[in-house]
């Protein structure tokens, strides 16, 4: 058997040279990672109902806790504006109704009601897009007579239409999906 | 002085077909050359005895008949070569020791296969891809080509990132090893094709068995090794230029490769490919944004005189996929909505244009190796340095758009020693040492939290491999491999997800600092020790062909992706999380095979099963949807089943019917189970057979038809989940299918090809003839849309 020879010692030198380089590279430790501020993470969305009289009742939703249920009066008109927050820091609270204001074209608040006497339409001080499509930031709530259900929320990015009455109809993909149990009394 | 060296080597197979006491044996055998491995034709080889005289064919093939068994003594003459004379000895000696002895100075480049036994070059039609075919496919995808080779799987995750899947394993537990070094980007979890570019390649094969350990102890499915062309040392200019269209996304491609070598041995080269394809098209519709871009370049430079060969290699590689737009979710209401609506909710007109969502990755390797042969030993040096680098870019608001949802950077330093040595004439011995240290970096600007985090890795190993065949009947070979796996990972857990998970309790000393954004830092060290085995044995059943058998025990670590993954995969508004409690995972493995080659029939049967236990796997969680998010998602973890099997058998069958008329099948079946359940994600029974007609004259016509049908997958886990839907003024609550396989299809293909003149091919491939409408199981965006439409793929090659 024979043995394994380098046969010179330039050999050797490419060695300790390979070995060299990959040292290079040696760091036993890394500095601690930075801490990521999420962006964009929508965690608190509030909708304000304001009645006929100037009245108005937040009702709020933060990611991780049960989704207040709307008591609302029946036979009433509201104006309801809704805005999304990113509420990750508590000190430094972003609004991001205002990124969707500026990208409207781009985004579009749907409702969906089950069951309750609820109808949500634009409302005349909404947020309109450059072609002078409604966003539904703010919307008017006609409440008919007593009566419980679901109001669900959605706000899209990108929909592929506007004017659909389904979800599907929209297009896009949803950024936010709440269910918002509606109690009208 | 150059001249005298050995420019190519007998490759010779004897047969005992009949009567021993008559003359009536045959030699046949082939004259390759040593460097390129290509055949030799027009060699001159002598049968010394008998003094008869033949020329090879084209092929590089001579057979000899009416012989005795007796010691003949073989000479081989080429005008480009010394000669070559070798004796061999009828009854004890096999021709296919004479090839052994000569071929150890190659094996690794050439007698690399299957189970490594030096015969199984044979076999080679089986696990080894040559030029010839990767010409075909140089202008898919890696995971394309492979698909040739039986048991040989590929899965997709959109139309671009194609993976290879080897007897139902894919990603961490196979390795795509390029020039001996294992390709990285697998760490990072399972949507990452491989970033190798088929231009410039020599062969490819997948290597099973015990030599699978010289790369890896956790290699369970096996290697797809990837190999250069080795360089003759004669004054040439070489290369040539290809450039094609395909129908699908009306795509163009160019790639060039040249290369120059010298009588010294010295030599270099590059090559580059560029692609360009824009939205693919289903039979019905337009899949917007799957348009692909891909630009890669290689230049090398090195000397190779027969005993000593080195080489520097820079390569890199950018791929730019545009992810279906259909895909793109928010919620599990769209996942529920776009599965009912069973076409893309998003088809818009053709286009090039490359789009939110999209991929880009880039990968960069440099590589230096010095290798030296000598006539009993051979050993290399090797060292590379790669970078990996990732970046998803997600539909976002206002400037984050321009900016990657994620952004991974991983560094990879390998050293790598081998050694192979021939102590006596059945006797080969392999050993090696490897190191390699990583560092993977998850850039913060993403505004996202890391999928991945920052960790530094360092894994060494050690291997031995024996290979002991004292006859041509018999041969064995047994290996044994140890890894040592450390993992440093610093990561940012969410307070809440870290009390959830229970780590407040068994991790607790891991915390090394309270960030501002209500997460904890930690650092995660982890320790690995892996010991990993083989053993095989290769008898010839002369009428029936080679028996081969192989069982192997591997131990692998859990990978970062499976540690400590934790983020959301839009795709499919998917979050997937990693867990810290993982251990290792271990396999036992055997396979049998029956392997024959001969004039007109080919086969390979082959049955496999594998054992794990601690099996590691994505699985949706039990309450499957994660709500604590603003809205719905769906959840899957990383979780350990105890005991899961894999049970399976691939055949592959050769008939030559009339001289000019080939007839080719193949099937491949898997069943697999874990703890008596089915698992998800595994490939359906396949079959395919094809037709091919070589006309006679240097295969200048070739005309191949081909069906592949894939049946339904029966074994699936039920995942699936309700979604209320609001149907005029009511909800509706209904169960959302996401696990029911697709159904079988059957698609027919058809490529012609052209031989012109020496220099010009001309190809010509029909891809789903009938433009059938299917879905894939194995695709994870066949929940959005069907699968690709015909394509017609036209390409010229030039070669000078």
């Amino acid at each position: 058997m024979k043995q394994l020879q380098f046969t010179t010692n330039r050999t050797l030198f490419y060695t300790l040279f390979l070995i060299a380089i990959s040292l290079v590279f040696v760091q036993c430790k890394k500095d601690d990672p930075e801490e990521i501020n999420e962006e964009e993470v929508i965690n608190r969305v509030t909708l304000t109902l304001t009645d006929d009289s100037n009245n108005s009742t937040t009702f709020t939703w933060n990611e991780g806790a049960t989704i207040p249920t709307l008591t609302i009066a029946e036979n009433a008109i509201y104006t309801t504006s809704v805005s999304f927050y990113d509420a990750s820091n508590p000190s430094d609270i972003e609004d991001i109704t205002e990124e969707v204001i500026e990208e409207a074209d781009e985004h579009l608040v749907f409702y969906e009601v089950t069951s309750a006497n609820v109808d949500i339409l634009s409302a005349p001080n909404d947020i309109n897009d450059t072609e002078g499509l409604p966003t539904n930031l703010k919307t008017v709530w006609t409440v008919g007579g007593a009566s419980s259900g679901t109001v669900r929320l959605y706000l899209i990015h990108e929909p592929t239409s506007k004017s659909g009455n389904s979800r599907a109809a929209l297009g896009g993909a949803t950024d936010v999906e709440l269910n918002f149990p509606v109690q009208v009394e | 002085m150059m001249k005298s060296r050995l420019f190519f080597f007998a490759f010779a197979l004897g047969c005992l077909f009949l009567n021993a006491q008559e003359c009536l044996e045959t030699l046949f055998g082939q004259v390759r050359d040593l460097h390129n491995n290509l055949p030799l034709s027009n060699a001159k080889v002598v049968l010394v005895e008998t003094n008869q005289h033949l020329l090879t064919d084209e092929k590089g093939r001579f057979v000899f008949t009416g012989l005795c068994q007796q010691a003949y003594t073989v000479a081989i003459a080429h005008p480009d070569c010394k000669l070559l004379e070798r004796k061999i000895n009828w009854s004890f000696v096999s021709v296919k020791k004479n090839y052994l002895e000569h071929h150890i100075n190659e094996l690794d480049e050439i007698g690399v296969t299957d189970q490594k036994q030096k015969q199984s070059t044979r076999v080679g039609n089986e696990a080894l891809l040559k030029k010839e075919v990767l010409a075909r496919y140089k202008s898919q995808n890696l995971g394309d080509a492979l698909a040739e080779i039986t048991g040989v799987r590929k899965q997709k995750t959109g139309n671009a990132i194609v993976k290879p899947v080897i007897q139902g394993f894919s990603g961490t537990r196979i390795a795509i090893v390029q020039e001996g070094i294992r390709l990285q980007d697998h760490e990072w979890g399972a949507d990452h094709a491989p970033s190798i570019d088929l231009n410039g390649i020599e062969q490819i094969q997948v290597i099973k068995g015990a030599n699978a350990l010289r790369y890896g102890g956790d290699i369970v499915g096996g290697v797809v090794a990837i190999q250069p062309a080795r360089m003759k040392p004669n004054d040439s200019l070489f290369g040539s230029l290809s450039s094609g269209y395909h129908q699908q996304g009306k795509g163009t491609f160019l790639l060039a490769e040249v290369t120059k070598t010298a009588h010294s041995g010295m030599f270099y080269g590059a090559n580059f490919s560029l692609k360009n394809s824009g939205d693919l098209k289903a039979p019905n519709y337009v899949l917007s944004n799957t348009g692909n871009n891909e630009q890669h370049g290689k230049f090398f430079f090195g000397r190779n005189t027969f005993s000593k060969q080195w080489r520097v290699q820079y390569q890199f590689f950018r791929k730019e996929t545009g992810i279906l737009s259909a895909a793109h979710l928010g919620t599990t209401g769209d996942l529920a909505r776009a599965i009912e609506a069973n076409q893309p909710l998003i088809v818009l007109p053709w286009s090039r244009q490359i789009n939110n969502p999209r991929q880009l990755t880039q990968h960069q390797n440099i590589n230096l190796k010095y290798e030296q042969i000598k006539s009993d030993s051979r050993w290399d040096l090797q060292y590379n340095f790669q970078t990996n680098n990732r970046q998803e870019y997600d539909i976002r608001r206002g400037d984050a758009n321009l900016r990657p949802a994620l952004d991974l950077r991983l560094m990879t330093n390998d050293i790598q020693f081998n050694f192979t040595q021939k102590p006596s004439f059945a006797v080969q011995l392999k050993s090696g040492l490897s190191a390699q240290l990583q560092d993977n970096y998850s850039d913060p600007s993403t505004g996202v939290r890391r999928l991945i985090p920052d960790y530094i890795r360092f894994r060494s190993g050690v291997y031995f491999i024996g290979e002991y065949a004292p006859s041509n009947t018999i041969a064995a070979e047994i290996g044994l491999r140890y890894d040592y796996d450390h993992i440093d990972a610093k990561k940012y857990y969410k307070t809440s997800d870290w009390k959830t998970r229970g780590y407040d309790i068994d991790f607790v000393q891991t915390i090394i600092a309270m960030g501002n954004a209500g997460n904890y830092l930690t650092e995660q060290k982890k320790n690995y020790n892996n010991f990993s085995a083989s053993a095989g044995m290769q008898i010839s059943l002369e009428k029936w062909g080679d028996l081969k058998w192989t069982s192997a025990f591997t131990s692998r670590s859990p990978n970062p992706a499976e540690l400590f993954s934790d983020g959301l995969h839009h795709a499919l508004s998917t979050i997937e999380r990693g867990d810290l409690r993982l251990r290792q995972e271990k396999a036992f493995k055997t396979v049998v095979s029956l392997e024959k080659v001969a004039a007109k029939w080919n086969y390979v049967v082959s049955a496999h099963h594998t054992r794990f236990t601690d099996f590691i796997q994505l699985v949706p969680t039990e309450k499957g949807l994660d709500q604590t998010r603003n809205s719905a998602y769906l959840e899957r973890q990383y979780t350990q089943l105890p005991q899961a099997a894999f049970t399976g058998v691939d055949v592959d069958l050769n008939v030559q019917l009339k001289p000019q008329w080939h007839y080719a099948s193949s099937l491949s079946y898997l069943h697999a189970e874990a703890d008596g359940s089915p698992m998800i994600d595994l490939p359906p029974l396949r079959i395919s057979n094809a037709l091919l007609f070589t006309s006679k004259k240097h295969s200048a016509f070739r005309l191949k038809i081909q069906n592949e049908y894939v049946a339904q997958q029966t074994r699936y886990p039920n995942v699936n989940f309700n979604y209320a839907f609001i149907e005029e003024g009511q909800l509706n609550e209904r169960t959302i299918d996401i696990s029911s396989p697709p159904e079988a299809y059957s698609l027919w293909g058809l490529e012609a090809s052209h031989q012109l003149s020496k220099r010009f091919f001309l190809s010509l491939t029909f891809d789903n003839i009938a433009n059938t409408s299917y879905r894939d199981y194995l695709n994870r965006l066949r929940f959005f849309s069907a699968e690709t439409g015909r394509n017609v793929r036209l390409s010229a090659n030039y070669t000078f």
